[in-house]
């Protein structure tokens, strides 16, 4: 999947992958996150 | 720092309270049934009675009377699988009924705010003129109308666990939002709760309640008024109802991270000897009850989030032999640390442990988010400490400690299934410490290691969550 | 549950996404689509040990059913 140019919603959780974390390799394959997000399932 | 000058954990008490009919107090509850009355009667029906509470084997780890790891053994689901001649009480502590829970609401209320029913009332009396650690007190309060009677005429509803109303509950100041009935049943809630549970260690630590110093509270509630919500504490109010007179305290607050956060400060004010007996207390959350119970009414489960958790920990300078808080070696996510689980687990785990010297698989036992699995795999909130024993387990592989075909014996060597209900900060590690306590003296055990973390994101001031952890062991 | 709010709404119907489908492809970010897509070293430092310790079969399940009922 090409995501250059995408934007992106990262939406994370505190005891999985987090919104930081997503995001940042999101846009090592050249899309823009416009919104991280976390959520706390407990 | 010198082993010999590190605090130790004297004791730590760990009880539930039993509160079928508050579950619809709880915040996701209140929700549901302010959309969906008719909710109200398929929530009814699932709610589980007294003795099931009792018999559900994560209850009875939760007071002692069972290890946590024995839950693996144990046939499941643990709720269609109760254990026979279950006992209420516990060596940690033990699992209050809601007749004597509501009286001790009514003990917690300075303010005349909770107006019982006569009959709650002679119900509420019953049950606390026989209970070990009331019977002896001045229970005039729970059986008398208050002072200022019909305060409550426009309050909140109590029910009870067949649904009957018992009771209400007013409010604070007119047009003061940090103090509607709900909010102060949750406070009150939280106060009742801890206390019984800073009671309970007391008498197991055998300590006059006028030796403890000083009080730190650990809980989630927002105590305060409209000019300053959440300003407030719990913990002087606690140690009053407990009568710990010669204390005062204040409360540590970080979500669900709050607990090892203030263990770990206790620790240091017993240390630096401005105190010598300080006390980490949390009551329960009355806003979590019935927090998932979307997926247990749609999986035909009982509504298992009916119980409200508090938990107290004893802390003082230790003697020879005692297990040790290793303040020398606190773990702690920094603003800076990173948000993945690498990052998470670097700061928490392998930056301690590296201080003390030690590896992954050196530590005997790791405390992690301890949330009962069967409460959150049915909302499709995923087993927590499983998630959690695993990454650990890949950190371990990752440093080479262990093979990846070692996993799933790592997460059953250093782990344990979650046990603890899903009441926020009361999860969050501590409740194993009292497991651990009584292994790490008799030498059984050599080191634990306790993780926390809280979400801090969730109150929109950041995008950071927490984490804390530290070590207690056993010294050589 | 979080696929599904951003893709068809709500299923609980409790937020603000009630009954409003965004109609977005959502994706996990362990999936193919995406760690293929990533940065190799920057997806070993951020994601790898959370990917090691997931059931990741199982999410890929459950997200991909989400992008194939909305056809997003």
């Amino acid at each position: 999947m090409d995501l250059s140019g995408k934007k992106v919603i990262a939406i994370g959780e505190r005891d999985g992958v987090q919104a930081t974390a997503i995001a940042a390799c999101v846009k090592s394959a050249g899309a823009s996150v416009v919104l991280e997000l976390n959520q706390c399932f407990v | 720092m010198s082993g010999e000058s590190l605090p130790t954990a004297a004791a730590v008490s760990c009880s539930l309270v039993h509160a079928p009919g508050l579950v619809r107090n709880g915040s996701k509850p209140s929700r549901e049934l302010a959309r969906d009355a008719a909710l109200g009667e398929r929530l009814q029906a699932a709610l589980r009675g007294y003795g099931d509470a009792v018999a559900y084997a994560p209850n009875q780890a939760f007071i002692g009377n069972i290890t946590p790891e024995s839950l693996w053994d144990r046939p499941q689901p643990w709720w269609s699988s109760p254990m026979p001649g279950a006992k209420a009480q516990g060596p940690y502590g033990e699992i209050l009924g809601e007749d004597a829970f509501f009286g001790l609401l009514r003990l917690a209320d300075d303010f005349d705010l909770v107006h019982l029913t006569p009959s709650m009332r002679e119900r509420a009396l019953a049950a606390l003129r026989g209970h070990p650690l009331f019977g002896s007190r001045d229970l005039s309060k729970v059986g008398a109308e208050p002072a200022t009677p019909g305060g409550g005429e426009d309050g909140l509803p109590l029910h009870d666990g067949a649904g009957a109303v018992v009771g209400r509950v007013g409010g604070g100041y007119d047009q003061d939002q940090s103090q509607t009935p709900d909010i102060l049943l949750e406070n009150l809630a939280a106060k009742a709760s801890g206390t019984l549970a800073l009671l309970h260690l007391l008498k197991q630590a055998g300590l006059d309640p006028l030796a403890v110093d000083y009080l730190l509270g650990c809980g989630e509630e927002a105590v305060g008024d409209r000019y300053q919500r959440g300003g407030g504490a719990l913990a002087k109010a606690m140690a009053e109802m407990a009568g710990c007179t010669h204390s005062t305290g204040s409360d540590v607050k970080a979500f669900c991270c709050a607990p090892v956060h203030a263990l770990v400060v206790a620790g240091a004010l017993v240390r630096s000897g401005v105190y010598k007996n300080v006390v980490v207390v949390g009551g329960g959350s009355l806003a979590k009850l019935g927090m998932k119970m979307g997926g247990h009414l749609a999986k035909n489960l009982p509504i298992i989030e009916d119980c409200l958790g508090a938990m107290a920990v004893l802390v003082r300078a230790g003697k020879p032999g005692d297990p040790r808080i290793r303040l020398d070696a606190v773990g702690r996510h920094l603003v800076s640390s990173g948000g993945s689980a690498g990052q998470i687990y670097d700061a928490l785990v392998t930056r301690p442990l590296t201080q003390l010297g030690l590896k992954i698989v050196d530590v005997d036992r790791y405390a992690v988010e301890l949330h009962n699995p069967e409460i959150t795999v049915p909302a499709a909130s995923g087993d927590v400490p499983r998630t959690n024993y695993r990454t650990l387990g890949s950190l371990a592989v990752q440093r080479g400690e262990i093979t990846k075909a070692d996993l799933d014996a790592f997460v059953r060597e250093h782990g344990m299934p979650g046990f603890a209900p899903t009441q926020g900060h009361i999860p969050a590690a501590l409740p194993y410490l009292a497991h651990a306590l009584p292994r790490l003296r008799d030498g059984s055990m050599k080191r634990a290691f306790f993780i926390a973390k809280g979400s801090l994101f969730l109150g929109k001031m950041t995008n950071l969550a927490d984490g804390m952890s530290v070590m207690v062991d056993r010294p050589d | 549950m979080m696929a599904e709010t951003v893709t068809a709404g709500d299923p609980t119907y409790t937020g603000p996404l009630s009954g409003v489908s965004l109609g977005l492809p959502v994706f996990h970010v362990t999936e193919p689509e995406v760690k293929e897509a990533s940065d190799a070293a920057t997806y070993k430092d951020q994601i790898e040990l959370a990917e090691i310790a997931m059931d990741t079969d199982d999410i890929w399940k459950v997200v991909r059913k989400v992008r194939e009922k909305s056809g997003a």
